[in-house]
């Protein structure tokens, strides 16, 4: 089989469907206003959206691994900059930048200053402590996990709190080695 | 240095400027938010008539806020299918409707229909646009065809009916199938609506008083929206056209 070639997150996202933005954003909007009038507590929401996430997260990987032809990656590194370049621009339409990588290069930062989840969106007083993206931390821990990568990510910097951007601390707890659910010896 | 090129980040939401129109985002991704949407909702409910519901529900936010943008863009009009049996039904059809294209129901789920999530957009536009409406989706069997097509049927209430309100909703509903990338079904009296459209603009050149007369009526309709001079800002000629046609067409007959 010929060696596969990597396209770039922007051949990519030309290449495939694409739908109005705006739809989106709506639908997500719509979508954490149901899950506050049912859930009410904001914890149990943020939790909520991030098992969400988690859902979509592995099987959003296929699609990925489908679509963009990218190789195993070495190190985490390289990970942090298929997800940055690649995948979030394959889907989104966004890219977003990495950077604060800790000096074992296990956990790095993902920097995004442009995030269709959160257009038109402002937090009432009373949803202060709402991650209103956390669905996209689910994402890429569900993603993660399907690729052999246990990892664990805290908002850092929220906009709907007032900061100038998106940033989500991505830390690698363990890699799992594969596990085949048969014996070869048996 | 600190400062320079950094964006300008506004305090307040409604200062920001309204982007144009801008982007896009993959279809998977839409599929995927949607699915977990429907997925959550399941939970949520005990039965298909209620599903519908809650999906139409959140449609119906969505469409709510769809209006608002769409009444500061300007966008091209396309076509749409009125209903033969009432004067005051539409229909928009689909061969694959963007939100069923990944999904599949399971036999025991029978008649569900996520349409009814488009369903409740179409419901919020027009609701907020102020053209009360029942909206519902359906399947319509095609022969030759594996999947059902999915029809949007909006039957408008009593006080809708005015003429001018009919021209209107008309706009409006081709503007939200924009928005929702659906590809609307010629027909007939579309283009009889064309020949009118170019007879319309014959008679322009001849200096006959089409345009004036519709003056009053733009008037009329302006009062029945919240908004109103966006929505007749953002007319193109083509969409004027149309509706000056129709007008004449309702008149004359």
């Amino acid at each position: 089989m010929a060696p596969l070639v990597p396209k770039s997150g922007d051949a990519i996202f030309a290449s495939i469907d694409r739908v109005n933005a705006e739809l989106f954003t709506l639908t997500y909007g719509a979508m954490v206003r149901q899950l506050l009038t049912d859930l009410e507590e904001v914890d149990v929401v943020n939790k909520q959206l991030d098992q969400m996430g988690y859902n979509i997260g592995v099987r959003l990987i296929d699609e990925f691994l489908a679509k963009s032809n990218v190789s195993r990656c070495v190190d985490f590194k390289e990970t942090a900059d298929v997800i940055a370049k690649v995948g979030l621009k394959m889907f989104l339409g966004v890219t977003a930048s990495v950077s604060n990588w800790d000096p074992e290069g296990s956990s790095f930062s993902l920097v995004l200053d442009d995030n269709p989840l959160v257009d038109f969106v402002e937090l009432p007083d009373t949803f202060q402590g709402l991650h209103y993206c956390n669905i996209l931390s689910g994402v890429i821990r569900g993603a993660l996990e399907m690729v052999s990568m246990k990892t664990e990510i805290t908002w850092i910097r929220d906009m709907l709190h007032g900061d100038d951007a998106y940033e989500l601390r991505v830390k690698l707890l363990k890699q799992i080695p594969e596990e085949y659910p048969y014996k070869d010896d048996e | 240095m600190i400062g320079v090129g950094k964006i300008k980040h506004y305090t307040n939401l409604l200062e920001k400027p309204l982007s144009r129109g801008r982007q896009e985002v993959s279809l998977s991704a839409f599929a995927f938010l949607f699915s977990e949407l429907v997925q959550y909702n399941q939970t949520q409910v005990d039965n298909i008539a209620e599903l519908e519901r809650r999906l139409e529900d959140a449609g119906y936010a969505v469409g709510a806020r769809v209006l608002e943008l769409l009444c500061h863009r300007e966008k091209v009009a396309d076509s749409l299918e009125k209903g033969t049996e009432h004067e005051d039904e539409y229909m928009i059809s689909e061969k694959e409707l963007l939100v069923n294209r990944f999904i599949s129901i399971p036999k025991d789920m029978g008649a569900f229909n996520c349409g009814a999530f488009v369903a409740g957009i179409v419901k919020g536009v027009l609701d907020s646009a102020g053209f009360p409406a029942v909206v519902t989706a359906h399947f319509v069997p095609m022969e030759g065809q594996q999947r059902p097509r999915t029809t949007i049927l909006i039957k408008f209430a009593e006080e809708a009916n005015a003429i001018e309100a009919c021209m209107l909703q008309r706009y409006i509903l081709d503007q939200v199938a924009l928005e929702l990338n659906v590809d609307l079904v010629t027909q007939t009296e579309v283009a009889h609506l064309r020949d009118l459209e170019d007879q319309v603009a014959a008679k322009q050149i001849k200096g006959e008083t089409q345009v004036e007369t519709t003056g009053g009526k733009e008037q009329l309709i302006s009062k029945q929206l919240q908004d109103p001079s966006h929505v007749l800002e953002g007319l193109n000629m083509r969409a004027r056209a149309k509706i000056i046609g129709r007008t004449n067409y309702e008149v004359s007959s």
